[in-house]
């Protein structure tokens, strides 16, 4: 290597000319490269939950539960599991699609894969991976139900 | 005459082109096996990638991007734009052939083991092809704003999500946020006019630059053999050789008798081109009867607070729509993503099992395997 200290010199001279340029150019379209992508993903904003009154405890005496919507103006479903009131989201786990209630067979069914869920919302057939989404119910002195919500 | 020349002088001097080096790129060697058109069949993608390129640009001037006025725009180009349903269903009849020919294209080229050494480049450009153009299927039927769009693009951005790694963030960046919203469908509008537009002529033109560097694939079966399931088998276990060998691009005179004994060639102009332009007018045909009797209806306006209680997207997804109901989430989704990625690197997984199983073609019946799946999933899901 050192016999040839004069071609050694150039190389390393090219060399390092040819790095920094690349460095530059890597470092100022992946800067700008960085920005586009920051603009094209849209800002994730903190989930904000709200409670909301959806009813009285004397409704739900009787009847087998109530049909709400979510400050979205989703379906979510009053119903009391064996942990107490609760509020299921309809939203099937599986894919997103909407499950609806079906009171003959007493369970939840998603018409695109098939999913099958019971009265407290476990799944009992089909792909979905986790039961039915449950809000936490609180009831007041006045026997109001709240639930807490995500706004929109 | 003075004028013409001086025009002529202006168009030579504009365009220097030399006419030698014309002859020569259009002069392409075609196997003689091309002159059967369903070898040919790799060119009717892209005629009907023109059409809807043209169809595509006029529904542009009419449809209205937004979720409150998508379905009504659509509505109006069907029913009250002059010759509006016509154009409409010409662009949804010409989806529906492209993926049909893609489909057929790349069993032939598979069958044919094509994508061998030293093309198996253009397989994985082809396979990104055939990916650009079912992202073409399902954010085109979203653009429409019925209940199947608004529900598949829910589940299709759901699938996107559940990827290893980058799922959240693929599916926040195609949604434009959390979930499906008012900003999904500006998304899936510029995804379809703009990003794979853009991104289909640009792997078409490496397809075809490739196909013309690397030549067609010469078949190696006799021109005395015309049974078909004698060149079907040959064909299947032939290894396949370049028909351009070097120097060997135009002269029939001076042929070894090795050459003479593989396949003969017939130039691409004009002898192809009009085979193309056949089939061309034949698909412009058959387009517009199928615009006549089935022509393009609507659906259900989209309803983000209810799911139909029947569903199903285009038939181009039921094999995996039915492959989702079978499995269990992870299993499905995980499934589909490999099963992509095989698709993708298949001229590697070939080269593997080529090695490990000599003289064996085990590919050709993981071919056979795989298409009869597809094909019995499809139609099991059409069924019900």
């Amino acid at each position: 290597m050192s016999n040839h200290d004069d071609n050694d010199t150039v190389d390393r001279r090219s060399f390092f000319r040819k790095a920094l340029m690349s460095l530059g150019l890597a470092a100022s379209y992946g800067t700008g490269g960085f920005y586009a992508l920051q603009f094209l993903l849209p800002k994730k904003n903190p989930a904000k939950f709200r409670k909301m009154l959806v009813a009285s405890l004397d409704e739900l005496s009787g009847s087998g539960g109530k049909v709400f919507k979510d400050l979205q103006g989703r379906e979510m479903i009053l119903v009391s599991t064996t942990d107490g009131f609760k509020a299921i989201s309809t939203t099937c786990t599986h894919l997103g699609c909407k499950a609806y209630w079906e009171p003959d067979n007493n369970r939840f069914f998603c018409p695109c894969h098939d999913g099958v869920f019971d009265v407290n919302g476990n799944v009992t057939s089909g792909p979905p991976p986790r039961p039915l989404d449950r809000y936490d119910v609180e009831v007041d002195e006045n026997d109001n139900v709240f639930v807490k919500l995500r706004e929109a | 005459m003075q004028k013409t020349s001086s025009a002529k002088q202006w168009f030579e001097d504009s365009f220097p082109i030399d006419l030698n080096v014309l002859k020569e790129i259009s002069s392409e060697p075609i196997p003689n096996h091309l002159k059967r058109w369903w070898f040919a069949i790799g060119g009717t993608p892209l005629y009907l990638f023109v059409i809807q390129a043209i169809t595509g640009i006029i529904l542009t001037f009419y449809y209205v991007p937004h979720p409150a006025e998508a379905f009504e725009s659509v509505a109006r180009i069907t029913t009250e734009v002059r010759f509006g349903w016509f154009i409409r269903s010409v662009h949804k009849w010409s989806a529906h052939l492209m993926v049909l020919t893609l489909i057929l294209h790349m069993m032939r080229v598979f069958f044919t083991g094509s994508y061998r050494r030293p093309r198996e480049f253009n397989w994985i450009v082809g396979v990104g092809l055939l990916m650009a153009t079912l992202g073409f299927g399902f954010t085109g039927y979203s653009l429409i704003y019925e209940q199947v769009s608004y529900w598949a693009a829910v589940v299709g951005t759901n699938v996107a999500a559940a990827t290893p790694f980058i799922g959240e963030t693929l599916a926040s960046f195609i949604r434009g946020g959390p979930e499906v919203s008012d900003n999904t469908l500006t998304r899936f509008f510029v995804l379809h006019i703009g990003v794979l537009p853009t991104v289909v002529v640009l792997l078409l033109v490496m397809h075809v630059v490739q196909i013309r560097l690397h030549g067609v694939t010469k078949m190696r079966f006799s021109e005395k053999d015309h049974q078909p399931e004698v060149e079907f088998s040959v064909r299947v276990s032939a290894p396949v050789t370049p028909i351009r060998e070097p120097g060997a691009s135009s002269g029939s005179t001076g042929q070894s008798e090795e050459e003479q004994a593989k396949e003969e060639s017939f130039p691409f102009y004009p002898d192809h081109l009009y085979t193309e332009i056949m089939v061309g007018l034949t698909l412009t045909f058959i387009l517009t009867i199928l615009a006549l009797i089935f022509p393009a209806v609507m659906g259900e306006p989209a309803n983000p607070l209810v799911t139909p209680e029947h569903i199903k997207p285009e038939w181009f997804f039921f094999a995996t729509f039915r492959w989702l109901k079978l499995t269990s989430f992870t299993v499905g989704v995980v499934g589909t993503l490999v099963f992509m990625g095989i698709l993708l690197l298949w001229p590697f997984i070939d080269r593997v099992l080529l090695k490990k199983f000599p003289g064996k073609e085990i590919s050709f019946w993981i071919g056979v395997v795989g298409f009869f799946v597809f094909l019995i999933f499809t139609v099991w899901e059409a069924l019900v």
